[in-house]
């Protein structure tokens, strides 16, 4: 292979790898984007923002299932005397 | 796929990759029909834990009288009926279609049935696969085993591919019908019966097999994109939403419905204070102002008026306008605010903006017209004055100028001559480049293969998006070879520059270069297909070269492609063009072979080193006589 062929090689791989590197980093930019217009999952006890017209629309397109599983028990009901789970005893 | 149908057999009237391909699709298609039914009786009965022995003894029973039924039937004859493989194939196809009509209050029985039939569709595949590959020359030793495998290998990819993807991102109906084109694939063999060439060297023996998996790797990435993208219901709705929320600031909007005079119905948002007094609307356009058109297609607005119909704001939520473009009318909207758009000529004094003229002036046709529909159409208001037009159906400039130098390039290949040649690159060049800024790009290519090519009007996008392509497919690569003004800037600096700085590399080594622009192309389509957004191309000096809007990165490509394009001739478009790497594969499918004049490859200074390959534009520069 003659001088200018590697020249030539050299050339054409850097800049691949420079259209590369541009191209991913335009990919990244719009992760980055989306990421931070997404809703945060809810950290440290705080509740999370939940959408609740949406979750009615998935239930009406049968994306979710409107009735729960056979095997869950009903929970019993506390007597009023009980302490509620969120009082301190 | 292709390629391995294609590929020339060995001796053997039955090629083996029919029968591994075939024990493999059953494998996926086994397992993904099993989860999907699983999931079905989830979502019905609930307590899928209960009955999964039972299920799993179903399927299984299924699968060995599926098995029994064909094995028994091949035993009586020396070869494989004609009919059974359509009839194995047609089975699980209305199995599929079982599956996805289900009654309306499904029984267990009827389950039950199901998940037996399942596992006889795919149990009657394994004596065929094994016979065929018996007739294929491979022993019975290496035949169990290679079913075996290829079965467990078919079945994991099918569990992570439902399980994970089809399921959860597509939903049921969806992942069916991918599995029913997965299972009709393997009818493929009985018509395609081509063979390829034989290929030379290592290079070539490495290239094609890479070259055809390379275009299956991205068509099926284009295709499951474009699936999710439709499989996301409501998402225009949701996007007005968000966007009437942002720029209303927290204000309560109550949502609702009107009927257009078309018989559409349209939702907007009333904007409502703390005493529940309407302050204003916010309304989208994309039913009130169609037939508007940017330079890349209609653009849709989400525009927030008050009562009187006083801009406040708008957002763009969907185009295909080139994102550099848009990013140039960031601030534009606040310059818009307060303008009355009940009245007539609202922008009457207001100028488009310079980098981004087309984009600019069809946003403030949409405003305008959007705002009279929707006071004509909600309000019962007759604003006075004409409405924007929408965009006219006779071909306008840009679309004559291109077919005109594309028409002039095919006459020109059969009357070749150099310097009439180069004249025609020079007008390419100033028209289509620096007057015109029309160049085929990387994102022509993915508004093409993502199906948006909307254009209102014969315009020079829609010329570039569809006609570009068709063109080549039928003609070869001309729009390289004459139309591409950046192809012409080079191919002149190549032309023109000193005899110490000719050093173009030999044919061999040229070649390696060459390659590179495929793999660039596919990076571009993964890149888009899992972003779907046209920001992610803009690293193609292509896109902005001849626009005085021009990102910092496309500058820094731009200079050193130049650069390198005086020493090796069309440096570029050769080696690194992904929108040139798209046309050549279009190029490849020669509709018009017979038809197009013969080229001497021997004498191409271009690299190109036989007549069959991807890579010709049609220069005709081996047909001008001694250079």
């Amino acid at each position: 292979m003659e001088k200018n062929e590697r020249v030539f090689l050299i050339a054409v791989l850097v800049c691949a790898l420079l259209f590369s590197a541009l191209s991913l980093g335009n990919a990244r930019e719009y992760f980055a984007r989306r990421a931070a217009g997404a809703v945060e999952p809810g950290i440290a006890g705080q509740a999370r923002d939940a959408d609740i017209a949406q979750i009615k629309g998935m239930i009406r397109r049968q994306y979710l299932s409107d009735h729960e599983a056979e095997f869950y028990t009903t929970m019993p009901v506390l007597p009023e005397t009980a302490p509620r789970l969120d009082e301190t005893p | 796929m292709i390629y391995l149908l294609k590929s020339p057999r060995k001796g053997s009237r039955v090629r083996l990759f029919d029968g591994q391909f075939l024990v493999f699709s059953a494998g996926l298609a086994g397992m993904a029909l099993s989860i999907v039914l699983m999931f079905l009786y989830q979502s019905q009965f609930g307590s899928l834990f209960l009955h999964i022995g039972l299920i799993t003894a179903l399927y299984m029973l299924g699968a060995f009288l599926g098995s029994l039924f064909t094995e028994r039937g091949l035993a009586r004859r020396d070869r494989e009926p004609a009919w059974l493989l359509p009839a194995t194939i047609l089975a699980p196809l209305l199995l599929i279609l079982l599956i996805a009509w289900l009654p309306d209050v499904p029984v267990r029985a009827y389950f039950a049935g199901l998940f037996l039939l399942c596992g006889a569709c795919i149990g009657t595949y394994f004596p065929i696969a094994a016979g065929r590959m018996q007739s294929a020359g491979l022993g019975v030793a290496p035949s169990g085993s290679r079913l075996e495998t290829l079965d467990h290998m078919g079945g994991a990819l099918g569990a992570v591919l439902t399980g994970l993807v089809l399921l959860p991102l597509l939903g049921t109906s969806a992942s069916l019908a991918i599995l029913a084109i997965l299972v009709a694939i393997n009818i493929a063999p009985v018509f395609v019966h081509g063979e390829l060439q034989a290929v030379g060297d290592w290079f070539e023996r490495l290239t094609r097999p890479a070259g055809y998996m390379m275009v299956g790797v991205g068509v099926c990435l284009l295709i499951i994109s474009q699936i999710v993208v439709a499989a996301q219901t409501g998402r225009a709705e949701r996007r007005m939403a968000d966007a009437a929320r942002a720029m209303t600031g927290g204000a309560e909007l109550e949502e609702c419905q009107a009927r257009l005079p078309n018989g559409t119905v349209f939702t907007y948002y009333k904007v409502t204070n703390a005493s529940e007094d309407t302050e204003g609307f916010v309304f989208g356009s994309a039913a009130l102002a169609k037939g508007i058109s940017g330079y890349g297609g209609p653009i849709t607005l989400v525009v927030s008026v008050n009562c009187d119909g006083v801009l406040r704001d708008f957002q763009v939520v969907e185009s295909n306008e080139t994102p550099v473009y848009l990013d140039r009318l960031a601030l534009w909207p606040g310059t818009l605010a307060g303008r009355n758009l009940f009245e007539p000529t609202p922008f009457a004094d207001v100028d488009a903006v310079s980098g981004a003229t087309m984009t600019s002036e069809a946003i403030l046709k949409t405003l305008e017209a959007s705002a009279r529909a929707f006071a004509a159409a909600v309000l019962g208001k007759d604003v006075a004055g004409a409405t924007p037009a929408p965009a006219r159906r006779l071909p306008d400039r840009d679309f004559i100028c291109l077919a005109t130098l594309i028409a002039a390039a095919i006459v020109m290949r059969y009357r070749p001559h150099p310097w009439a040649r180069r004249a025609l690159l020079l007008v390419t060049l100033v028209v289509t480049g620096f007057v015109l800024n029309l160049q085929y790009s990387a994102h022509q290519v993915m508004a093409l293969l993502s199906g948006h090519v909307q254009s209102a009007g014969l315009n020079g996008a829609f010329f570039l998006t569809l006609g570009v392509p068709i063109l080549v497919a039928l003609f070869g690569n001309v729009y390289c070879g004459y139309v591409c003004p950046f192809g012409a800037l080079q191919e002149l600096l190549g032309d023109f520059r000193p005899k110490r700085y000719r050093t173009d590399p030999s044919k061999i080594v040229w070649r390696y270069g060459r390659a590179v622009k495929y793999m660039l192309l596919l990076l571009l389509v993964v890149l888009f297909a899992v972003t779907r957004d046209y920001a992610v191309l803009s690293a193609d000096p292509l896109i902005t070269i001849f626009s005085p809007v021009r990102g910092r990165a496309a500058v820094l490509v731009t200079t050193a492609v130049l650069l390198l394009a005086i020493g090796f001739r069309r440096f570029w478009c050769r080696n690194l063009c992904p929108a040139g790497a798209f046309l050549s594969l279009l190029n490849g499918l020669r509709l018009l072979r017979k038809h197009r004049p013969p080229t001497r490859p021997s004498r191409c200074d271009l690299g190109v080193q036989t007549g069959s390959e991807l890579d010709c534009i049609g220069c005709d520069r081996c047909r001008h006589g001694k250079e």
